[in-house]
């Protein structure tokens, strides 16, 4: 499942503005468990969104810590767009084949 | 807390300084909120800090990581430029050598294409150097490093031995690199020539065995896998055995082999300018998921 996470990042942040921990929470819960990553890699992998313009990282105070949250930008909002159909495209394709074997 | 410590110390070692403090600050405040989790998960507080470093993953594949999203993508941006001014001076090269009759053997000329083979050496050395971070980082196969390495060491050598000849011999009407060991002038000249045979060989071997690893490379490279992977064995082939065909007197295999060459080039160079394209505008960066 290679390049899901940024998918999955800007999906979360397109629910509203969040710190990192925050996100990697939202993912783990969100798909009960069974979706795990390398928490490590997930600042490479928002450093890299926010250098591309489609995120961008503000101070915030959070349980009365300074955080660095992330929020989506116009551009994340078109990428998130773009990453949605080609998923969709590509698990559809896999349902039908897996379907039709059936 | 001084396992996360030695963790941190390890993911921020070669780090820019200018980024080092955030980032830390980042990664700390993650780790105390996972740790804070899973003591109210009923975890004893050795156990939470174990769960949230395991969860954090291990310090050297991180490292990785934030070194090719902060310091990878400049070194793919100047190695993206000097490919396509390799390109350039490549083609420009041949077509001066042929259109100013540079086989004269004059100093001058001979000045002249020791230049060009400097400069372009020089391009493919940095060339080679974007590549290995590009490998190491970005596609995380750092087993491919000490073949890089080991090209470079060819390359220098035989470039170096190249220009050295050039410089110091008249060989009018022949590239120097086209004379068998067996017509030497003298002990330097015959050290030279076994350097070029030798340094030749060395980076034929390399180019082929690093395209032949690149071929079994999981990532499909943006679909450039297996043309940049044929390219490397042409040129890696045909380097090689043009060094040693020219040894054993056999021009015919020779000029056929410096064919392969050039048509290696022609492959590579535009292949390596859309691989570091690619990586620097397409997709962002490949983060794996894994399902429990």
């Amino acid at each position: 499942m290679k390049g899901s996470l940024p998918l999955l990042i800007l999906f979360t942040l397109s629910q509203g503005g969040k710190h990192g921990y925050a996100i990697a929470k939202v993912i783990r819960e969100q798909s009960e468990g069974v979706l795990a990553f390398t928490e490590g890699t997930l600042y490479p992998t928002l450093h890299d969104l926010e250098k591309r313009g489609f995120i961008e990282s503000y101070k915030d105070k959070v349980s009365g810590r300074t955080r660095r949250c992330y929020q989506l930008t116009e551009a994340g909002l078109r990428e998130l767009d773009v990453q949605r159909q080609e998923w969709n495209q590509y698990s559809s394709a896999v349902s039908s084949i897996l379907g039709g074997a059936v | 807390m001084n396992s996360f410590k030695n963790w941190l110390d390890e993911v921020m070692d070669g780090l820019p300084a200018e980024l080092v403090e955030e980032i830390q600050t980042e990664y700390t405040a993650h780790y105390e909120d996972a740790v804070e989790d899973h003591q109210s998960e009923g975890f004893s507080g050795a156990e939470s800090e174990q769960i949230a470093l395991g969860q954090l993953g291990t310090a050297k594949k991180v490292s990785r990581k934030l070194k090719d999203v902060h310091i990878g993508r400049a070194t793919y941006l100047s190695g993206l430029y000097a490919s396509a001014l390799l390109l350039f001076l490549f083609i420009a090269s041949q077509i001066l050598y042929v259109s100013l009759d540079l086989k004269d053997g004059s100093l001058a000329s001979r000045g002249f294409m020791s230049s060009i083979e400097f400069i372009l050496v020089t391009f493919s050395l940095y060339i080679l150097f974007a590549m290995r971070r590009l490998l190491e980082w970005h596609y995380e196969e750092e087993s491919l490093v000490p073949l890089i390495t080991f090209i470079g060491v060819g390359m220098v050598w035989q470039s170096g031995a190249v220009i050295i000849s050039r410089l110091l011999y008249d060989y009018s009407g022949h590239d120097e690199a086209l004379r068998t060991l067996s017509s030497y002038t003298s002990a330097t000249d015959l050290i030279l020539l076994v350097s070029i045979l030798i340094g030749r060989f060395i980076m034929g071997c390399g180019l082929v065995m690093l395209g032949w690893r690149l071929s079994k490379v999981s990532d499909s490279l943006y679909g450039l896998r297996k043309p940049i992977a044929g390219g490397i064995m042409l040129m890696g082939f045909c380097a090689a055995t043009y060094g040693i065909s020219v040894n054993i007197d056999l021009y015919a295999p020779a000029e056929l082999a410096y064919v392969g060459m050039m048509l290696g080039h022609a492959i590579i160079w535009p292949l390596t300018i859309l691989l570091f394209f690619r990586v620097l505008y397409r997709n962002p960066i490949h983060t794996p998921l894994k399902t429990t």
